[in-house]
């Protein structure tokens, strides 16, 4: 195996250097051409709320499904809120969508101070208060819909729902509007896994920090902040963590002299991982003095406490979202847009292909983002927001607290719970990575299962190599498992200390699968559970809340569904009967907005479930939520219709992976007064980035001169190519291409003249001796095979 | 500007087993005629069953029943005030009645500007202590942090976290500074420059975004502000015996966590750290099982049981009963505390209140919500009494809590449910 050393001068600007008279590298760089297509939204109209629909198809397609979910339960005759002036009848009753309309039209023309009661009420702003409490908070999508509801009964909007000047209502969807500009605070999580990666350490932090606010189930709305609490352990951890780190892998340098140079490359370094983008000259010398202050006890302290002290900078705390103005919006910075994707789908800070992106101003392309969302996707390290994900979706980030009398259920230990979640976390991952859709995880003939487990439910424990942990596919056809509502993470989260329970069970279906939040139980009313009678199913002694009319309104949207899957134990496992009686689990879907119907045990509900447009639609509008954090601004339907809405069961990957060609993820709505993100001024613009390949031409100057400077490449088989990718008023980035013009492998050596300071170096390990830095290549990049291409990419901060 | 001033010698020795030392805050002034000090909350949830809360007799005659939900509390009779008969009349149910309790509703434009008690005591006497409030949560972190499991508010819709590790908040309380004069020096002149240059940034951010995002950084730079209140004002207290370190979030440890949380809170103010502090046991909707008094259903499953079912009411008033055992603890460790001036103890100058979220936990009311106040809150507080209230509402509480405080709010919460505290109480 021989060697190639190569050398070059490179002294600034935009160059393409070729060594020994060959050709331009040929493989043109990614991202090339087109412009950055800006009006991301588009598209996202079709089926959107607000297209033209008469009054009647407005209210019976639009609104109706929402009233019948969120408010029937109490708006019906012998219903709580029976003797109100809106009473509902059900779709059995004749002429049932006239009588309801007109219930609506009643409250639309009874008006305080302007206010119809349709919207006074729900939204809890009627002096007298709302008997079911607030359902619809002003500034939801929800409220919207009933604002334009109201508007076209009282004659304030037209068929398209437009006013007297033309201009649509407010919750009228028509192009895809982004919300506001954000500073989303890391979650715990994603904290301790930033500080992973950014530290090199193993240790995961997230339980030295106190639990924030979770917001319609998940841990990460926009709204979270830091209180002095939470500062307080932000302060603790990185003092410990600076004390404690191993400095030697993180400094890109060596000191001497008084450390200062050292100093700064190693913030403007760092920083660009913590802080995910380029640091401004004001960013390095606020670090720089911190650096002084504790140089005095040497450089090692003085660097320790610039990593203290970056650990809790906001630029690391906050993923900003803030974008560049750009128009009366603003248009987010390829750095957060880097952010953005790496936190959506692995749950930490960019890693060095996508800074690269984002350095070079790849990512403000459309086909880089989907590019790169793929590539992160295909990585391991999105299992692990995969897992997040499903915890809060399903709720079993409970699973392992969730309380059980160990008398009754010995077998549940802290193992087979653990073991539950993975199994949930297995099959929704395998589903995922095979284009698995929706349907396919709620009615899956398989699932997987470690031996414990698989003893624990009685079922075999599969055949064939096993994957770490015993792990196996395991079929289950002719069992009664399949699907995920029989896996027993969800059938034990969902269940109460002694029993199963159909009130948790139907309630989870209801709001997390069917995205229909219910009230909570109403004041004055006797709800205790009933008392577990040995002569009773459990059926039986829920019975008395079809009996009666005060709990029937809200109990029949939530037992009926938890009936069917009354043969799974609190303990998640699968009973032939309960207590020795038999059991009856017929179950139903009332009241909903498309998923009425009737079935029989788990796998009815399942396949019913599996073919609702309801289901589907919220699962899209679980990962909306998820995916963008809760939030006031976004209208939530509107993104839901957007990427699908319920029109057929999705992939389980779809709606994430939609998220990214959406508005909100490239663009921000923002006030008159607002700035630009930090550090945008020495960012490359959208469509300033360098073509990398200026010239396509196969067959480049064949001009064999091999002899510029002392060629450490005599052979001439070895060409070089060096392609600055962006500049800024701080940094550049380039990437370097060695080609094998031989006829035999060999390992490569690049000796460059780095213009400034090195940053970050990728697909290369960098050393710097006497102002050269030679880059060799990484183990699956040093050898080149005739013919073939290395590259690698290193930027660098100007003075 | 905050006082910088030395850390008194002494701090970084780790003086063992000195819990209750004699060493309150010469900051802290004593108070004067008929004033408390302090403020101390316990919460427990889930509402009660009032006859088997409910006393006998009323006025100074009172007699607390054995076996009745306050029967730890028979001990303490003499420095009790028990209270029947006060409503929420800002909430109810669950969600309404834990938003409730403390704040009484009302949002920000009023007199106590949409703050819990706890968080509007601290704004208004704790400026100048180490930490202006100390929140301490027993199994408080499973379900984060929402409307059902926070009972504080710094303002509307502003939840204050408690902390549900003892371990770490012990060491978040006694954070100490080890070392010679000169290193500490040096510490702290970091420090400082490391809050100087965040509060820097997060100025900067202020000046890019909305109103809504700067509204988050300015809750951010406020914290920041205590954190450096706490990190440079004066400790008075030998370092006691750390609690040992326990997984936070297993049922089982529930007993040991509860009062490794009281001890600390009354550290705390013994040892002059903050005169305001809270442990919040488990929350509303609290699925904790009480096995340790032979319960096997969750405690809110209990707490809605039936008049029929004697074995499932035997069960919910035994967990309350516990309750009432660690309330009586909580007053245990304070009046073992002497004040460091001599005058009595922690608990005769502390105003103690121990609030629940709900009354009837059954009928998802807040009727008639138990309250429980102890010491004599320096003077201002006459106990030994059962007084039944007679659906006033809570908020004459709140302000005759303020008023014993030495505060001068007239309403607390929205002032559409009245002015003016409980007269009764003195």
């Amino acid at each position: 195996m021989r060697e190639r050393v190569i050398g070059q001068v490179w002294a600034a600007a935009l160059v393409i250097l070729a060594l020994g008279g060959c050709g331009a590298d040929e493989e043109a760089g990614p991202g090339a051409g087109e412009g950055s297509g800006a009006n991301s939204g588009s598209g996202a109209n079709s089926g959107a709320p607000g297209a033209c629909l008469s009054h009647e198809d407005f209210f019976q397609e639009r609104a109706w499904p929402l009233l019948a979910s969120r408010c029937s339960g109490c708006h019906t005759a012998g219903g709580l809120a029976g003797g109100t002036r809106m009473t509902f009848v059900g779709s059995d009753q004749p002429g049932w969508q006239a009588r309801n309309l007109a219930a609506v039209q009643a409250v639309v023309d009874a008006a305080e101070g302007g206010t119809p009661l349709l919207l006074l009420k729900p939204s809890g702003e009627h002096p007298a208060g709302h008997g079911g409490g607030t359902i619809f908070a002003p500034g939801t999508a929800h409220y919207d819909l009933l604002a334009q509801l109201a508007g076209r009964l009282s004659g304030e909007l037209d068929a398209c729902g437009r006013g007297e000047d033309g201009e649509p209502a407010s919750g009228v969807c028509g192009e895809l509007k982004p919300g506001a500009r954000v500073l989303r605070r890391l979650t715990h999580a994603e904290y301790a896994q930033t500080l992973q990666d950014l530290l090199l350490i193993e240790e995961d932090v997230s339980g030295a920090l106190t639990p924030g606010e979770v917001v319609e189930g998940y841990d990460n709305p926009v709204s979270l902040g830091v209180s002095t609490l939470l500062a307080d352990q932000y302060r603790d951890l990185a003092e410990r963590l600076g004390r404690d780190v191993a400095l030697a892998p993180l400094l890109p340098c060596a000191p001497s002299g008084d450390g200062a140079s050292c100093a700064r490359r190693f913030i403007a370094a760092f920083g660009l991982k913590a802080f995910r983008r380029p640091l401004t000259e004001e960013d390095v010398e606020r670090y720089l003095a911190i650096y002084a202050l504790a140089a005095e006890e040497g450089f090692e302290a003085g660097v320790r406490w610039v990593i203290t002290a970056m650990l809790q900078s906001p630029h690391l705390l906050y993923r900003a979202e803030l974008g560049r103005r750009e128009g009366d919006a603003f248009r987010l910075t390829a750095w957060e847009i880097a952010s953005e994707l790496s936190y959506l789908f692995w749950g930490t800070m960019p890693d060095e292909a996508l800074r690269e992106a984002a350095a070079s101003g790849r990512l403000y392309e459309p086909a880089e983002i989907e590019a790169q969302a793929q590539r992160l996707l295909a990585d391991p390290r999105s299992e692990r927001v995969l897992r997040r994900f499903a915890s809060q979706w399903l709720g079993i980030d409970r699973l392992p607290h969730v309380t059980r009398d160990a008398a009754l259920y010995p077998a549940l230990t802290p193992a087979i719970r653990q073991a539950m979640a993975e199994e949930t976390t297995r099959l929704l991952s395998e589903l995922w990575r095979g284009e698995g859709t929706l349907a396919e995880l709620l009615t899956s003939d398989h699932t997987w299962l470690s031996p414990e487990l698989a003893a624990y439910y009685g079922l075999p424990a599969g055949e064939g190599p096993a994957e770490p942990g015993g792990w196996r596919r395991v079929a289950l056809a002719g069992t009664p498992y399949g699907g995920l509502l029989t896996q027993g993470s969800v059938m034990t989260t969902h269940a109460l200390p002694t029993s199963s329970s159909p009130i948790h069970r139907g309630r989870f279906v209801r709001e997390r699968l069917l995205c229909q939040p219910l009230p909570p139980p109403p004041s004055n009313l006797d709800t205790a559970p009933p008392p577990v009678d040995p002569t009773l199913t459990t059926r039986e002694r829920y019975a008395r809340h079809a009996s009666e009319a005060a709990c029937k309104g809200c109990h029949d949207l939530i037992d009926p569904i938890g009936f069917a899957l009354e043969h799974y134990d609190g303990d998640g496992r699968w009973r032939a009967d309960d207590g020795g009686l038999p059991i009856d689990a017929r179950g139903a879907i009332l009241n909903s907005a498309s998923s009425d119907g009737d079935f029989e045990g788990a796998s009815g509900l399942s396949a019913h479930l599996a073919a609702s447009d309801d289901v589907a639609a919220c699962y899209t509008e679980q990962w909306v939520r998820f995916g963008f954090g809760v939030s006031e601004t976004l209208p939530l339907d509107c993104y839901v219709d957007a990427l699908g809405g319920g029109a057929a069961s999705p992939t389980l990957s779809g709606p994430a992976v939609g998220l990214i060609q959406t508005a909100h993820f490239l663009r921000r709505l923002g006030g008159a007064g607002e700035l630009d993100a930090p550090g945008a001024e020495i960012l490359p613009l959208p469509g300033e980035a360098p073509d990398p390949d200026p010239d396509p031409d196969p067959d480049p100057d064949p001009d064999p001169d091999p002899d510029p400077d002392p060629d450490p490449d005599p052979d001439g088989d070895a060409a070089f190519e060096l392609v600055e990718q962006s500049r800024w008023q701080t940094g550049y980035c380039a990437d370097g291409h060695v080609t094998n013009r031989g006829a035999t492998p060999w390992t490569w050596t690049v000796t460059l003249d780095v213009e400034g300071t090195l940053v970050n170096v990728w697909n290369a390990q960098a050393s710097a001796t006497q102002g050269r830095v030679t880059f060799v290549g990484e183990h699956y990049n040093a050898e080149i095979a005739p013919e073939q291409t290395a590259s690698f990419g290193f930027c660098a901060s100007l003075p | 500007m905050l006082s910088r001033r030395r850390f008194m010698a002494g701090l970084g020795a780790s003086l063992v087993a000195a819990p209750f030392c004699q060493l309150l805050s010469p900051g802290q002034a004593r108070a004067e005629g008929g004033r408390a000090r302090r403020l101390l909350i316990f919460f427990s949830p889930n509402g009660t069953i009032h006859r088997f809360w409910r006393p006998e007799g009323e006025g100074r005659g009172f007699t607390i029943p054995e076996g009745s939900i306050l029967a730890p509390l028979i001990p303490w009779r003499d420095r009790l005030l028990v209270l029947d008969g006060l409503d929420f009349w800002t909430g109810d149910n669950h969600e309404g009645g834990m938003a409730a309790m403390l704040t009484n509703g009302g949002g920000g434009s009023t007199e106590t500007r949409g703050m819990s008690l706890d968080q509007y005591v601290a704004s208004r006497l704790g400026a100048q202590d180490r930490f202006p409030s100390v929140e301490l949560g027993i199994l408080t972190d499973i379900w984060g942090g929402g409307t059902q499991t926070r009972m504080a508010y710094a303002g509307p819709g502003q939840l204050v976290h408690p902390d549900a590790d003892p371990r770490r908040a012990f060491e978040r309380l006694f954070a100490s500074l080890t070392g010679d004069e000169a290193s500490q020096a040096r510490l702290r002149a970091r420090r400082q420059s490391v809050l100087d240059l965040i509060r820097d940034e997060v100025g900067d951010l202020h000046r890019r975004v909305g109103r809504a995002e700067q509204l988050k950084l300015e809750a951010h730079l406020e914290a920041l502000r205590g954190v450096e209140q706490s990190l440079f004002s004066d400790v008075s207290c030998p370092i006691p015996t750390a609690p040992e370190q326990l997984n936070k979030d297993d049922n089982a440890n529930v007993p040991q966590l509860t009062r490794d949380q009281i001890d600390l809170a009354v550290l705390a103010l013994a040892c002059g750290m903050t005169r305001v502090a809270s442990v919040q046991l488990s929350h509303t909707v609290s699925p904790v099982v009480f096995s340790w008094v032979g319960n096997t259903e969750g405690h809110h499953s209990l707490s809605h049981t039936d008049d029929n079912n004697a074995h499932n009411l035997e069960h919910f008033v035994n967990a309350e009963r516990w309750c009432a055992s660690m309330f009586a603890y909580l007053l245990e460790r304070l009046d073992a505390t002497p004040e460091a001036d001599g005058d009595g103890t922690l608990l005769d100058n502390t105003v103690v209140l121990w609030a629940k979220e709900l009354g009837d936990s059954r009928a998802h009311v807040c009727d008639s919500v138990p309250f429980v106040l102890a010491g004599r809150a320096g003077g201002a507080f006459s106990p030994g009494r059962y007084l039944k209230l007679g659906g006033r509402s809570h908020a004459h509480l709140l302000v005759s809590v303020c008023e014993a405080l030495g505060l001068t709010n007239q309403t607390f919460g929205d002032p559409s449910t009245g002015s003016g505290g409980l007269s009764e109480l003195a």
